[in-house]
């Protein structure tokens, strides 16, 4: 679409004191909002025949329920709720490419382990803890090897954070908009508690060399996938992860042992971690020369674009969706960047035209998902839904024509741009690009 | 293979010769990965020859080029001032 449409904007007193509205003030309008739609029948009324179905007695309130399992699962009726996976190479590599986490079905902030974006350059190798070794070596006084055992004894930190791959949001660098769920565009992210050992606490018991300023993570799949990483970072708040979201790394995701840089693309928290090597230069693998460098329009391309951008996008309601009748809707979606915590989430539903402010839910953790939600009334005209996030350092997510215009034509990292998602007279909702 | 001097047009290329800054990326990843199947299985020689062969096919080294530790770092790229390091990052939006 190149034209803004008019459609339904926030509510009007919203949209007229958006600049001056502090938080408070906005989430009372937005309570006030609440109780006008549940006024608006979205709930029956229970007469008393109503009441009667409700206490009939379903056929699974007149037999012996289920008995206990060792791991549970999700109700079979949540089936459908699984990640969209892309092979691009089909069967001739089918570990090779993405599994996308469907953020168009999740809330909160944490994504179940079992949804977690998977990206993987050669499937997920079947690692033996009790053989797997971790070896720190290189510019280093004191050379060292490291068993599963051994490293599970250092003290340990637990940290929340977003997993982003850079290549995230590619699928939305089509000529045309594509018509599948959120997930299957923008889904390649992921939240989880992590905890492990700070990488700092290795790295001073084999003692770095003061030339060492760059260290190669390489991984124990059959890719070997590796990455050159910048000693600031890994003195930093980089972390050897060992447990996701309580448990022990699923295979997926790096079992037994995965580096996690916080806010960093996720091409880089190298998973099944079998070598930290600290070298003076960085040593240009693969995966950070071929790949993972932006292209300029005048040739040149961009290398060790680490952070991830300010970034947002509404999950709910996203493309493919249908919105069943005019009314109340509550506007859901994730932000997140990799330089910080998110100080303000806004939202259109006018293309771009006007901004109100959402309400942020829940801790506002550093290199963390953000909650953000907003009340909408929807009347039944066109609309076009975006959310535009601003981080900490005073970060703006762009929009789409101004972030596409720094880069060569087939660019394909670093998409942080706004997401547009169009609102049919209809009620269906399709991706858009503005 | 190809795409060589066609990174700054409307339909740019990227290959082996065209993209990559070092042929010594080259030994390195076919040592690491290749071939899919079965990883680590070449010896250093067959590296050599592999990269050679695919140096040859891009048109950056002759037919008869004898690649190893000596001569594979001295090979020059043609894109190899062709990247711009972000780190340590300068400010942007």
């Amino acid at each position: 679409m190149d034209r803004k449409p008019r459609g339904d904007s926030p509510s009007r007193d919203v949209r007229d004191k958006a600049a001056k509205k502090s938080r408070r003030g906005f989430l009372k309008q937005g309570a006030a909002l609440v109780t006008g739609a549940a006024s608006a029948g979205l709930a029956q009324g229970a007469d008393s025949t109503t009441a009667a179905q409700a206490l009939a007695g379903h056929p699974w309130e007149r037999v012996y329920g289920a008995g206990f399992t060792g791991y549970g699962q999700p109700s079979r009726f949540e089936q459908p709720v699984m990640r969209h996976i892309g092979k691009p190479y089909g069967d001739l590599a089918p570990g090779s490419g993405s599994a996308l986490a469907p953020i168009e079905a999740l809330e909160g902030i944490i994504t179940p382990s079992g949804l977690h974006n998977d990206r993987s350059h050669s499937g997920t190798p079947d690692i033996d803890p009790k053989q797997h070794q971790l070896l720190l070596h290189g510019l280093v006084q004191r050379p060292l090897a490291f068993s599963m055992q051994a490293l599970w004894r250092y003290p340990m930190t637990t940290r929340t954070h977003f997993l982003e791959c850079s290549g995230n949001s590619a699928r939305a660098l089509a000529p045309q908009p594509a018509q599948v769920p959120a997930g299957a565009m923008h889904g390649n992210i992921a939240c989880s508690e992590w905890t492990g050992v700070p990488l700092r606490v290795l790295l001073e018991e084999a003692g770095l060399m003061p030339q060492a300023k760059w260290i190669l993570a390489e991984g124990a799949d059959s890719a070997h996938m590796s990455r050159s990483i910048p000693v600031e970072k890994a003195l930093d708040d980089a972390m050897l992860a060992l447990y996701q979201n309580g448990e022990r790394l699923r295979p997926e995701q790096g079992y037994p042992v995965r580096l996690l840089l916080p806010g960093f693309e996720g091409n880089m928290n190298v998973k099944w971690l079998r070598r930290l090597k600290a070298t003076e230069e960085p040593t240009h693998t693969k995966d950070e020369t071929s790949k993972y460098t932006d292209p300029l329009p005048d040739g040149r391309s961009l290398q060790f674009t680490f952070e991830m951008g300010v970034k947002s996008v509404i999950t709910k309601p996203s493309s493919t969706m249908k919105l069943p009748r005019t009314g109340f809707y509550e506007i859901s979606g994730i932000a997140w960047s990799g330089a910080g915590r998110i100080r303000r989430v806004e939202v259109s539903a006018d293309g771009g035209v006007t901004w109100a402010d959402a309400a942020l839910t829940g801790e506002e953790r550093p290199k963390a998902l953000v909650r953000f939600r907003l009340p909408w009334e929807w009347t039944g005209k066109e609309a076009v839904l975006q959310s535009r996030a601003t981080d900490e350092k005073g970060r703006v997510q762009p929009a789409r024509k101004a972030w596409l215009a720094q880069f060569a034509p087939d660019v394909r990292y670093h998409n942080n741009s706004i997401v547009s998602w169009a609102v049919g007279t209809d009620g269906s909702v399709k991706n858009v690009y503005v | 293979m190809g795409g060589i001097g066609s990174l700054a047009t409307a339909r740019p290329v990227r290959t082996v010769g065209s993209y990559w800054p070092y042929a010594t990326t080259l030994f390195d990843y076919v040592r690491r990965a290749m071939p899919i199947t079965n990883p680590l299985s070449l010896s250093d020689d067959e590296v050599y020859a592999v990269s050679a062969y695919v140096l040859f096919l891009n048109g950056i080294v002759g037919e008869d080029a004898v690649m190893n530790a000596q001569t594979l770092p001295q090979v020059k790229m043609p894109n190899r001032d062709g990247f711009v390091s972000e780190w340590p990052p300068r400010a942007r939006n």
